[in-house]
């Protein structure tokens, strides 16, 4: 097709094709860190044409709507890294989009990026929105503090068996404390530990906040 | 405007995508060309009377748009900004049309056929009405159609031509009185050619 | 909609010209590529003059422009070489398309951009990077990776080098700030990372690990 066209079309053609082979060029050179500079907002080559066409479509919708797009393809790229179906990295994209819509919803317009995603993994986890706004509402004096790792540490309980809404109370009370991060964490070990060793969720939660509203105070001039 | 159901949706300003866009997620730029193109380039091809140069102009304003975004300011609505950038581009390529023509011998009826190339789905009404569109004086047709078709405010459009409100009042309206004694007559009397 | 107080006639032929104009695949596609192409945006540009003039001198270098001849005998032509080249350039889009050479050029380019205009101000400096040792004890494993959110889950993109005297695996990676999720895979099997919290989504089967990175402000 191209030899019969016109000299001003081939010419055209010919160095579309250069342009495409230089920075094709660039590209292989380009991804060699193991650790990309800016996260990779190209859905993999291995999936099919369609699957790739309904997720430009959700993510889309997502990017519009103001959340974070980056778990989206991060989603994707572990579907494909597993050798999930491809129905199967729908669904997952599908899902973490109302997650992180669900999740915005109660944490409220002015929460962070990380604490959106943080968020949609605790309403995963069986946490209810409400929870999440009641957590917000708890920060009181440090306002502007992070979410972050409380959401974490409370997806990371309810995963491990602790009841949802427990875990939500406990992580609140902790946070309207005024907690810092690094006890946070360590209760969460803590948590796991005992959950390990066999206790009940509900004593060791119940063990666990005490002694850590008991050190604060302690620590207390 | 809700997108997906399911994503608890809060529709996305024009402000918000530049702002998103200046913060490195470059995709968000597809956005606003989906959100505008099509505005744009149904402006420019009223302006230029065809539909390869109002594809060039609509081209090289949203490319233009892209690498001066930084300068966009939240005060003027994107629309009206790029409109600014288009209309620049429209009267760019209408200068270099017209260059080309001196170069070359044609005559206007030639001119005409050659640049308006009816749509698949054109009406005799359209074809009609982009001929008296294409032989109204440019300044006109440029009031005109920001008024009536992209239906601007006159400030907006203050804004995108760098003309007084007043004086686009007054081309405003010496368009439709142009327009309706062209259609009227049916297309006779003296020619302005698409280019001028 | 038209005006209520424009008379009949200037109402329905403003109606008429405002029939929507469809815009061509192809052409999207041709824009969209030039743009991954350009330079990115970023807040704290100052004004160059030279994005207008290169924009200027592209319009003007345009080859197509320079080949058409407007004469009453040609137009004909003219209209037939405006066909070809509209499908000309869907071929060059299409073909791109199915080869999957036009995807990595949108990231391709961005890369290649962060990397020669270093005056721009970004998001993310160096700086805020934060170095973060991942460890997992395996003694028997032959082989053990890192994947996760900050390496594309590529699972040869990041190997963990063994200790001898310990049998623990170790790697260290510089990190943005944000929530990151992982897994170590061992020998081909995938595994959540036993110290750290968990991500709550199992949406393929088994559970991830969460890293977070404060950066500066915290």
């Amino acid at each position: 097709m191209i030899a019969r066209m016109p000299s001003a079309i081939s010419t055209r053609i010919g160095m579309v094709s250069l342009i495409v082979a230089l920075v094709l060029g660039l590209a292989t050179s380009a991804t060699h860190a193991s650790a990309q500079e800016q996260p990779d907002r190209t859905l993999p080559a291995q999936l099919s044409a369609g699957t790739r066409a309904t997720l430009e479509r959700l993510i889309d919708s997502a990017r519009v709507a103001g959340l974070p797009v980056d778990p989206l393809y991060s989603k994707v790229r572990e579907g494909v890294f597993r050798s999930a179906d491809e129905a199967r990295v729908v669904a997952a994209v599908q899902r973490l989009g109302r997650d992180l819509g669900d999740a915005r919803s109660a944490l409220g317009d002015s929460a962070r990026t990380e604490e959106i995603a943080a968020g949609a993994n605790a309403l995963r986890a069986g946490v209810r929105p409400a929870d999440l706004s009641k957590l917000r509402d708890s920060r009181g004096r440090r306002g502007d503090h992070p979410l972050t790792v409380a959401l974490v540490v409370l997806a990371d309980l309810a995963t491990r068996g602790v009841p949802p809404a427990m875990a939500a109370a406990s992580v609140n009370e902790l946070v309207a404390r005024n907690v810092s991060d690094g006890s946070l964490m360590s209760f969460r070990q803590n948590v796991e530990r005992d959950l390990v060793g066999g206790r009940s969720a509900a004593s060791a939660l119940d063990a666990r906040t005490k002694s850590m509203i008991d050190e604060m105070e302690r620590r207390r001039p | 405007m809700r997108w997906h159901a399911g994503f608890n949706s809060v529709p996305m300003t024009d402000a918000t995508l530049v702002r998103q866009v200046l913060q490195g997620d470059t995709a968000a730029f597809t956005l606003l060309v989906d959100r505008h193109a099509a505005a744009c380039t149904r402006f420019a091809m009223r302006m230029l009377g065809n539909r390869e140069d109002a594809e060039d102009a609509t081209q090289e304003s949203f490319l233009r748009a892209y690498r001066s975004l930084a300068r966009y300011e939240e005060r003027q609505a994107f629309r009206t900004w790029l409109f600014q950038i288009l209309v620049n581009r429209c009267r760019t390529a209408a200068v270099r049309r017209q260059r080309r023509q001196r170069m070359f011998l044609v005559d206007d009826n030639a001119v005409a056929s050659a640049s308006v190339r009816p749509l698949a789905d054109s009406t005799e009404l359209r074809a009609e009405l982009q001929r008296a569109i294409g032989r109204l004086d440019p300044e006109q047709r440029e009031a005109f159609l920001l008024k009536h078709v992209e239906q601007l405010s006159y400030d907006e459009m203050a804004e995108a031509t760098g003309v007084s409100v007043s004086a686009l009042k007054m081309r405003v309206k010496r368009a439709c009185d142009r327009l309706q004694w062209l259609l009227r007559e049916n297309g006779e009397g003296e020619v302005s050619d698409v280019g001028t | 909609m038209s005006e209520p107080d424009d008379p009949r006639w200037l109402s329905e032929i403003s109606d008429e010209l405002r029939e929507e104009v469809p815009v061509r695949a192809a052409w999207r596609s041709r824009l969209l590529d030039d743009v991954a192409r350009s330079r990115r945006p970023a807040l704290g540009d100052t004004y160059d003059d030279r994005i207008d003039d290169t924009g200027a001198a592209i319009a003007e270098a345009t080859p197509r422009r320079r080949r058409i001849v407007l004469t009453p005998i040609a137009s004909v032509a003219a209209a037939l070489l405006f066909a070809a080249l509209g499908a000309g350039v869907t071929y060059v889009a299409l073909s791109g398309r199915n080869a999957n050479t036009l995807a990595p050029i949108a990231s391709a380019s961005r890369d290649s951009a962060t990397r020669t205009t270093t005056t721009l101000v970004s998001t993310q400096t160096p700086a805020d990077r934060e170095t973060v040792r991942f460890a997992l004890s395996a003694p028997n494993a032959s082989r053990v990776a890192l994947v996760g959110s900050f390496n594309e889950w590529n699972p040869i993109a990041t190997p963990l080098v063994r200790d001898p005297a310990t049998g623990t695996w170790m790697v260290s990676l510089r990190l943005p700030p944000g929530r990151h999720v992982y897994a170590f895979v061992v020998d081909g099997d995938v595994t959540a990372d036993p110290a750290a919290p968990r991500a709550a989504d199992d949406d393929f089967g088994s559970a991830n690990s969460v890293v977070l990175v404060t950066g500066n402000a915290s």
